[in-house]
């Protein structure tokens, strides 16, 4: 596998310019605590592309999914999505591009105290803001058809009306899946979406999000920790260490020194107490 | 692979580091405020006008009011259980109004939802005001307001209600796990969706509990706006105080107990059914 040197950077950022669907360009993010979580990253994705970040914990892969539109604020750097400058856009420049993004989360984030139903009518509120979406009970007919369909799509439709928090954990995470299906994004966005669940249950998830992204030729950035998962659900893979980008290249590529060199911790020698 | 370390810890020496005294000098400003409350103190009693005189006199006048206040008027019950009715009336509505109202000043004043930091103080001041000014001087203002009687007293227990419920309600918004926040606006969902779908909803449990302790708050406030003129029973109380009819003022005393001690009582049910069976907004 390739280790990204600056060249690498250079033309990928161009191959984004030329049509790709994401392109970062020395993206940079420091938490107030001083924390450098993002430091210069170059990142293209282009179309149909499925990326699997891999990394060790804090190494910036979560920080840069939300960077990506802006949960998070980058503190440097350019991003554009879908051929907006997510950097430049305004309140509602900005709220039009995470309607095409779906995010899929580490910690699921379904609201708990609504019906499995009215959550995946959430996933509409980026392009129809009508207060009639805020809840099922409130929806029009065809807006409930389109949540049950996705909801048929990720096996759930019989659940439609229990309260979210009533379900089980990969099953949570599927109604989050039919969630970014009602929102007819373009982009997915995982952060570890298997994180909290069980290996059937996260194999689950991830079979279906698979099927998903392929059916409706999505492109796809899905960090993950487990490398037999990222062999089955990517293309490509791009790793993080500490902040910097580590590695990037096709999965079959990646060699144990490789996987060595990214889940190595940096130990400060003996006695050294900087 | 690192090795433990086998050898025997070393032995606490006579010469070790010496424990913290028990005892420390309070500072200048711990001294001069428990002076100026103590001073404050004495002065107040020397005020008192406490004579021995009136001290001994005391019991006498006690059992005089309970002995004159005994057997209560039950022929005045259903008199008064309309001004009653209209005391519980006032407190719900009053609670109703305050909670509705108090709901967006919290979004206003909770950190993570305020448009803008001076709208946070602005709302946050409101509040802090409201819920200082005690409840009966909010009830001399509305007389002088709106005249004598119960929409003085609303206007009263919906005052109180914001300034203790806006806090409340602000400080559970602050406190919200940020997860169902950030999947609502990374569907591109505006500002007010945001609100309404995932911080509404995921606070509702809380909120719930909140406005029930209110409602049993404002129960018990509403019994004593009547003494200024604020309807309600308080009222008939004063009047009966005044001409000492002790015997209605027991009833009254009697009545006010019972309702507070059933509106605590059904407040604390409902409550615990909400929050355990898990309060929703489907």
């Amino acid at each position: 596998m390739n280790r990204v040197t600056s060249a690498t950077h250079s033309t990928r950022a161009l191959d984004t310019a030329a049509g790709g669907m994401i392109g970062v360009r020395g993206l940079a993010h420091r938490y107030p605590d001083g924390t450098q979580a993002l430091d210069g990253i170059d990142l293209a994705v282009a179309t149909g592309e499925a990326v699997v970040l891999l990394g060790h914990n804090a190494s910036g892969k979560s920080t840069l999914l939300k960077a990506l539109t802006r949960l998070i604020e980058p503190t440097a750097g350019a991003i554009t999505l879908d051929g907006t400058d997510v950097i430049a856009a305004g309140p509602r420049e900005l709220r039009d591009v995470r309607r095409r993004v779906g995010t899929v989360f580490q910690s699921i984030n379904l609201v708990d105290q609504v019906s499995v139903l009215s959550n995946v009518i959430h996933g509409s509120l980026g392009r129809q803001s009508s207060p009639r979406n805020w809840f099922a009970w409130m929806a029009a007919t065809d807006t409930r058809d389109e949540a049950m369909e996705c909801l048929e799509r990720v096996g759930l439709a019989p659940f439609a009306a229990r309260r979210a928090d009533q379900l089980s954990g990969g099953q949570r995470q599927r109604v989050a899946i039919a969630r970014v299906l009602m929102q007819r994004s373009r982009i997915v966005l995982a952060d570890e979406p298997v994180a909290a669940l069980d290996p059937r249950a996260g194999r689950e998830v991830m079979d279906l999000l698979w099927r998903i992204v392929t059916e409706e030729k999505l492109t796809l950035v899905c960090s993950l920790h487990q490398l037999e998962l990222a062999e089955s659900y990517g293309d490509r893979v791009v790793a993080l260490k500490n902040g910097r980008l580590l590695l990037d290249g096709r999965i079959g590529d990646l060699s144990r020194d490789d996987l060595a060199a990214l889940y190595t911790v940096d130990v400060a020698p003996a006695g050294d107490t900087r | 692979m690192s090795r433990l370390d086998t050898r025997p810890m070393p032995a606490p020496s006579a010469g070790g580091p010496r424990s913290p005294s028990r005892f420390t000098r309070p500072g200048w400003g711990a001294l001069i405020t428990v002076l100026v409350l103590g001073g404050m103190a004495v002065h107040g009693v020397s005020r008192l006008d406490l004579s021995p005189e009136r001290l001994l006199n005391a019991p006498a006048r006690t059992w005089d009011f309970l002995s004159r206040g005994f057997p209560p008027a039950t022929d005045r019950i259903p008199n008064l259980a309309e001004a009653m009715l209209e005391t519980i009336e006032m407190a719900i509505i009053g609670t109703a109004l305050g909670v509705l109202f108090s709901l967006p000043i919290a979004l206003l004043a909770a950190r993570n939802t305020t448009p803008h930091s001076w709208v946070h103080v602005a709302a946050k001041s409101l509040l802090t005001v409201m819920r200082s000014v005690p409840d009966l001087v909010w009830a001399m203002v509305f007389v002088v307001s709106v005249g004598l009687g119960p929409i003085a007293g609303i206007l009263t227990i919906m005052v109180d209600t914001i300034g203790f419920a806006g806090r409340f309600f602000a400080e559970r918004i602050e406190e919200l796990d940020r997860g169902p926040i950030d999947a609502l606006r990374s569907t591109g969902a505006t500002r007010l969706s945001v609100m309404a779908c995932a911080v509404i909803p995921t606070a509702f449990p809380s909120f719930t509990g909140t406005s029930l302790y209110c409602l049993e708050k404002s129960v018990r406030g509403a019994a004593v706006l009547g003494l200024v003129g604020a309807g309600g029973i308080g009222v008939e109380l004063n009047v009966a105080f005044q001409l000492r009819q002790f015997d209605t003022a027991m009833t009254i005393i009697i009545m006010i107990l019972v309702v507070v001690l059933l509106a605590e009582r059904l407040s604390g049910v409902a409550r615990k059914r909400m929050l355990d069976g898990g309060a929703s907004v489907r």
